[in-house]
């Protein structure tokens, strides 16, 4: 380990609580082009429309929300694997949208991403001692001897076994796959990791071996997580603070058992109340919110409140034409101000 | 009341090359009319073969159901010809698959697709079975059904698909219906619509309901009675208050503390099962969980001869009956 990226650390834990990430009304729109040659923009994709939120050192954000809604594009942008349409994405004092080339590969070190799909996101060519040094060898970390050393001890913290170096992913079994991928992300000292769905295609018993690993490193490395899934029961458990996401936009924001508590956004009440709880005797008795509808297309977004079209007022339904801003209704407590949602 | 289904000591196994996969080894059970039954357990434990050995779906070679009998409605399903087999298929026996994109045949017209069954195995003609299909549609709460049969899957979303399928699959009034992971590919609140619909047809129409989830909260919300199968055998079932609120079993209990709950309020750290559920393709001698026991470390004691049979602990809740995973008091919580 080199003496600076040792000081680094230091200063990472002295720094701890205060925010690492800070994005500001990013905007995330793909184009939908027609014609053969000339490629006319025809319209936008606005998988994420205007999103605001800050990440502290340490601690782990959840990004909840049903497939489309933008919770994997957020995840990309603010890594820079899409370059955000609009917005700010501030890290740890640097604009990283205005960076780019060898400056942006240097944050490239501090920012990790693991994957949902275990056996798509390892390439089956590779040994395991390939996978992981090839971002050691890309930022020139660990040289010579060093890096053998590192292996070993990257693999023993994600709860491998040293001797299986050499092997192939064909050779594990998905939860042994997701630790490869984990140690791949961890091996250069990253401060910030997108997890996007990093459990979702596991068995339940070998998902909780998995978020256990995920929640043992972060106290170890100090590291802070953004944390994208679909299950918010894994997800308030892994996360100190949830962001709901419906069709591109935060719909409510807050500390994890204050938003299951008090759910403020009708979105928030129904998607908590369409989870069940694995106990029939609270079952029975349980409030269900049965949303009407689907998600509309992100191509074309209801105008104003975009959770207008399944409203659970119906007819009743005063949706704002204007688009909902998110406001503090009690500490650390932000909800998009529809009023027509906001009542409850 | 009666038993509709009766599943006796069946056996499917499957011949490959490599050797015999014992999928589903020796499992008995029962549904009553009306009943809704879920069978719960990880990948590979033996849900699905259970299911499809049930209609007789078992791609054969390299599967076979080499032992055992499955009574349904008082009829020997296994003796029965494939000429009368095919007239229980989609009749009184019918199957929600879990995929509904791939499941509908995409250059067929949903309304195509729903006639079949009706026109099949109720003898309508084609101006009743339209009639039939639309009343089926609007019945899962397809709106504009009249216009929507003349469309193709494609046009539909996921959920909407799944209602098709769910029409289907109550076309013909089944006395038995086999929901295969029904909502695993859709969205949480389109999972809720779905299975509201599903149980709220399944009461009405007083068909019997057997649900194949990993899912523990679904099988909370929705099922009577529940078994929970590990390495093709079941080591527990019960109603699914007893099974949840009072799981013997050191498997269920495992899975059921795995699970990180919404209404949990203290950040406690997961309980885990070590390692990975057994290969099939190895015999298994005595107690299939001997591998991830919890006591491994501190005096395991699970039988390594014979099979643990069921035991009644409490009246109808069954446990296997290895003392060693019956002593859930040690299983560290």
């Amino acid at each position: 380990m080199t003496t600076d990226s040792l000081a680094a650390n230091a200063e990472t834990t002295a720094k701890a609580g205060e925010t690492l990430l800070s994005v500001e009304n990013m905007k995330m729109y793909f184009p939908v082009t027609s014609g053969l040659f000339l490629q006319r923009k025809v319209a936008d994709v606005k998988a994420v429309d205007g999103l605001t939120f800050d990440v502290k050192r340490g601690e782990t954000l959840g990004l909840v929300g049903e497939s489309g809604c933008g919770k994997s594009t957020t995840g990309r942008a603010i890594l820079q694997l899409h370059r955000p349409t609009e917005g700010k994405v501030n890290f740890d004092g640097t604009e990283l949208t205005e960076i780019k080339g060898a400056d942006l590969r240097r944050f490239r070190r501090r920012m990790q991403m693991i994957f949902q799909d275990p056996f798509s996101s390892l390439n089956p060519r590779m040994s395991v001692a390939q996978i992981i040094s090839e971002p050691l060898a890309i930022h020139g970390l660990y040289k010579g001897a060093e890096r053998k050393d590192r292996l070993d001890y990257i693999l023993e913290a994600v709860g491998l076994n040293p001797t299986f170096a050499k092997r192939y992913p064909h050779e594990f079994s998905g939860g042994q796959r997701q630790r490869i991928g984990i140690g791949r992300a961890l091996a250069v000292e990253p401060d910030f990791i997108v997890c996007d769905e990093p459990v979702s295609a596991l068995d339940v018993s070998i998902q909780a071996q998995v978020i256990n690993l995920l929640e043992d490193l972060q106290g170890e490395f100090g590291l802070t997580y953004l944390f994208i899934a679909h299950d918010l029961s894994v997800v308030k458990h892994i996360s100190d603070r949830i962001a709901v996401m419906y069709l591109g936009h935060i719909v409510e924001l807050a500390e994890s058992n204050e938003l299951y508590n008090n759910p403020v956004h009708a979105y928030t009440r129904a998607l908590l109340s369409a989870i069940p709880i694995p106990d029939p005797r609270i079952e029975r008795t349980r409030e269900r919110i049965i949303l009407e509808g689907d998600v509309p297309s992100p191509l074309n977004p209801p105008k104003g409140c975009v959770f207008r079209t399944r409203c659970t007022k119906g007819a009743g339904c005063k949706c704002s034409d204007t688009v909902p801003v998110l406001t503090e209704v009690s500490t650390g407590h932000y909800v998009a101000n529809c009023e027509c949602c906001m009542a409850a | 009341m009666a038993k509709l289904l009766e599943v006796n000591n069946l056996k499917t196994y499957f011949f490959t090359d490599e050797g015999t996969v014992r999928a589903v080894d020796g499992v008995t059970w029962d549904l009553d009319e009306g009943e809704t039954l879920a069978l719960v357990g990880e990948s590979g434990c033996g849900k699905s073969v259970t299911a499809m050995s049930i209609l007789k779906l078992i791609p054969n070679p390299p599967g076979r159901i080499v032992d055992g009998t499955i009574t349904f409605d008082g009829l020997d399903l296994l003796n029965v010809s494939d000429a009368e087999m095919r007239s229980i298929r989609g009749n009184r026996i019918a199957m929600i698959f879990q995929e509904p994109m791939t499941s509908l045949n995409p250059v067929l017209t949903i309304g195509q697709q729903i006639r079949e069954a009706v026109v099949l195995h109720l003898g309508m003609n084609d101006e009743e079975a339209d009639q039939k299909a639309i009343e089926l549609l609007e019945m899962v709460g397809i709106p504009e059904a009249e216009q929507r049969i003349k469309d193709y899957p494609h046009q539909f979303s996921g959920g909407m698909r799944q209602r098709v399928m769910i029409a289907m699959g109550l076309s013909c009034d089944p006395k038995l219906l086999i929901a295969d992971e029904p909502t695993t590919a859709l969205d949480v609140t389109i999972q809720a619509q779905i299975l509201e619909i599903m149980g709220k047809l399944a009461s009405e129409l007083g068909t019997a309901v057997l649900i194949i989830t990993h899912n523990l909260g679904v099988v909370a919300r929705y099922a009577d009675r529940v078994n929970v199968m590990y390495a093709g055998r079941i080591v527990e079932t019960g109603t699914a208050e007893d099974v949840f609120n009072n799981p013997q079993h050191g498997y269920t209990v495992g899975l059921m503390q795995s699970v990180p709950r919404l209404d949990d309020m203290e950040h406690t750290r997961l309980a885990t099962i070590e390692g990975q559920p057994p290969l099939l393709i190895n015999e298994i001698h005595g107690c299939a969980f001997r591998p991830r026991c919890a006591k491994a470390g501190d005096g395991c004691f699970c039988s390594t001869e014979g099979t643990p049979e069921l035991t009644e602990v409490e009246p109808g809740h069954f446990v296997a009956n290895c003392p060693c995973c019956m002593t859930r008091d040690k299983v560290p919580a």
